[in-house]
């Protein structure tokens, strides 16, 4: 064996603070035969390669599909200083990590544009509350006043409410006129001028009744068979000729009683027109056995016009 | 601006981390272990020892160990890095 042959080197030509710093990650000082080591450490150490991101390659250009084309003529914030000819219309431009905004900047960009855009619709919406505040105005204040106007072809609920409409006592007599009086379906010469008036066709008991009991008075010459008529149909129907059995068997067709509504005629009208008051009838005032003598307008207001069933017979 | 990557830099993308991983696999467990805790976590010794209810020197000596080891595989014939490294 010659001895000009060097020996190999036994034993590694590192120790194991090479080692240690290969574990801490320092580089520079690494002999050579750790190169390789150190290389697979700093793989390992590396972030991940293109190759490794093909599948997330593929899930961006899948992304890039959907996705709209980001316009390239103004520079994006993260690409200011880069070549914008490198960005196409169909390249998803990620910015890197260090240059990404931070989501509190965003947040602090977004809430004045917010504002500004919640402002035209607080102003709408403010102005369509005052809207409906005024329509409710105007329409109460003309529900009141077509209230009034309707109201005014009706008659009052009562002889004292038509009284207080006219600023009268509902005990004055002949002078009470209402809006009312005029609708009451009757004869004007029959009641003005006394003339005999043939009676209403009867289509029913209680059409016999309003008829019996609602006559205008004074009776003119005419009405005294009319009422005859009426008070022989009636005493059929009630089974007796007494004015107590017609006007218990009319109170069931009437709208109550009739007290203060008129009442039964008399069985002696007087032709003097006086009424058991001692007051004068003006033409108007039942002079019946009413304990309170009302016009008859008000009679007719309220069993025509204010109640529609009375207009009907009931059973 | 990130500057462009050197060579050395080029040359350790070669070497992916599937083949470093692949080349950790054929150390032993314990000694694989303590590299990849070490490496790649960047965890102390005493950190370590502590997860695998081992001492800091065992520890160590593994990963000592696994580190000559991966050189023979690396140096030995048939082994080559990508870049040829």
């Amino acid at each position: 064996m010659p001895d000009s042959q060097v020996p190999p080197l036994w034993g590694p030509a590192y120790d194991e603070r090479d080692l240690d710093a290969l574990l801490s990650g320092e580089t520079g000082s690494t002999p050579v035969a750790l190169q390789p080591v150190e290389s697979t450490l700093a793989a390992l150490r590396a972030a991940a390669t293109g190759r490794e991101l093909s599948d997330e390659a593929v899930a961006r250009a899948a992304f890039r599909a959907f996705a709209p084309a980001r316009p390239t003529t103004a520079p994006l914030p993260w690409t200011a200083g880069a070549e914008p000819a490198a960005v196409t219309s169909d390249t998803l431009v990620l910015p890197p990590a260090d240059h990404r905004p931070q989501p509190a900047a965003r947040h602090r960009h977004r809430r004045p544009a917010a504002r500004s855009a919640r402002r035209p619709r607080i102003a709408v919406t403010g102005a369509a509350a005052a809207a409906m505040v005024v329509v409710a105005v105007v329409a109460g204040a003309l529900t009141g006043s077509i209230g009034e106007l309707t109201s005014f072809g009706r008659s009052p609920a009562s002889p004292s409410a038509s009284a207080r409409a006219t600023g009268q006592s509902p005990g004055s007599e002949g002078t009470l006129v209402t809006g009312a009086a005029s609708e009451r379906p009757q004869d004007p010469q029959s009641a003005v001028s006394g003339t005999p008036v043939t009676p209403r066709p009867t289509s029913g008991p209680g059409s016999l009744c309003r008829e019996y009991f609602e006559r205008p008075r004074p009776f003119g010459p005419g009405d005294e068979a009319a009422l005859s008529s009426l008070q022989g149909q009636l005493s059929k129907l009630a089974g007796g000729s007494s004015p107590l059995k017609i006007y218990g068997y009319c109170l069931h067709y009437l709208d109550g009683p009739l007290d203060g509504r008129g009442g039964l005629p008399s069985p002696g009208p007087p032709a003097d027109g006086s009424g058991p008051t001692g007051q004068a009838d003006t033409g108007s005032v039942s002079p019946g056995a009413g304990s309170q003598a009302s016009p008859a307008g008000a009679i007719s207001d309220q069993g025509q016009s204010a109640d529609p069933v009375v207009g009907a017979d009931r059973p | 601006m990130p500057t462009a990557p050197g060579a050395e830099q080029l040359a350790l993308d070669n070497i992916a981390t599937e083949s470093a991983i692949a080349l950790l696999g054929r150390l032993p467990e314990q000694q694989a272990n303590v590299i990849l805790l070490r490496v790649v976590a960047g965890l102390d010794t005493e950190v370590i020892a502590e997860m695998l209810g081992t001492s800091a020197g065992a520890v160590r000596v593994a990963a000592h160990r696994g580190l000559r080891k991966l050189e023979a595989m690396l140096t030995g014939p048939g082994i080559t890095s990508r870049a040829g490294v």
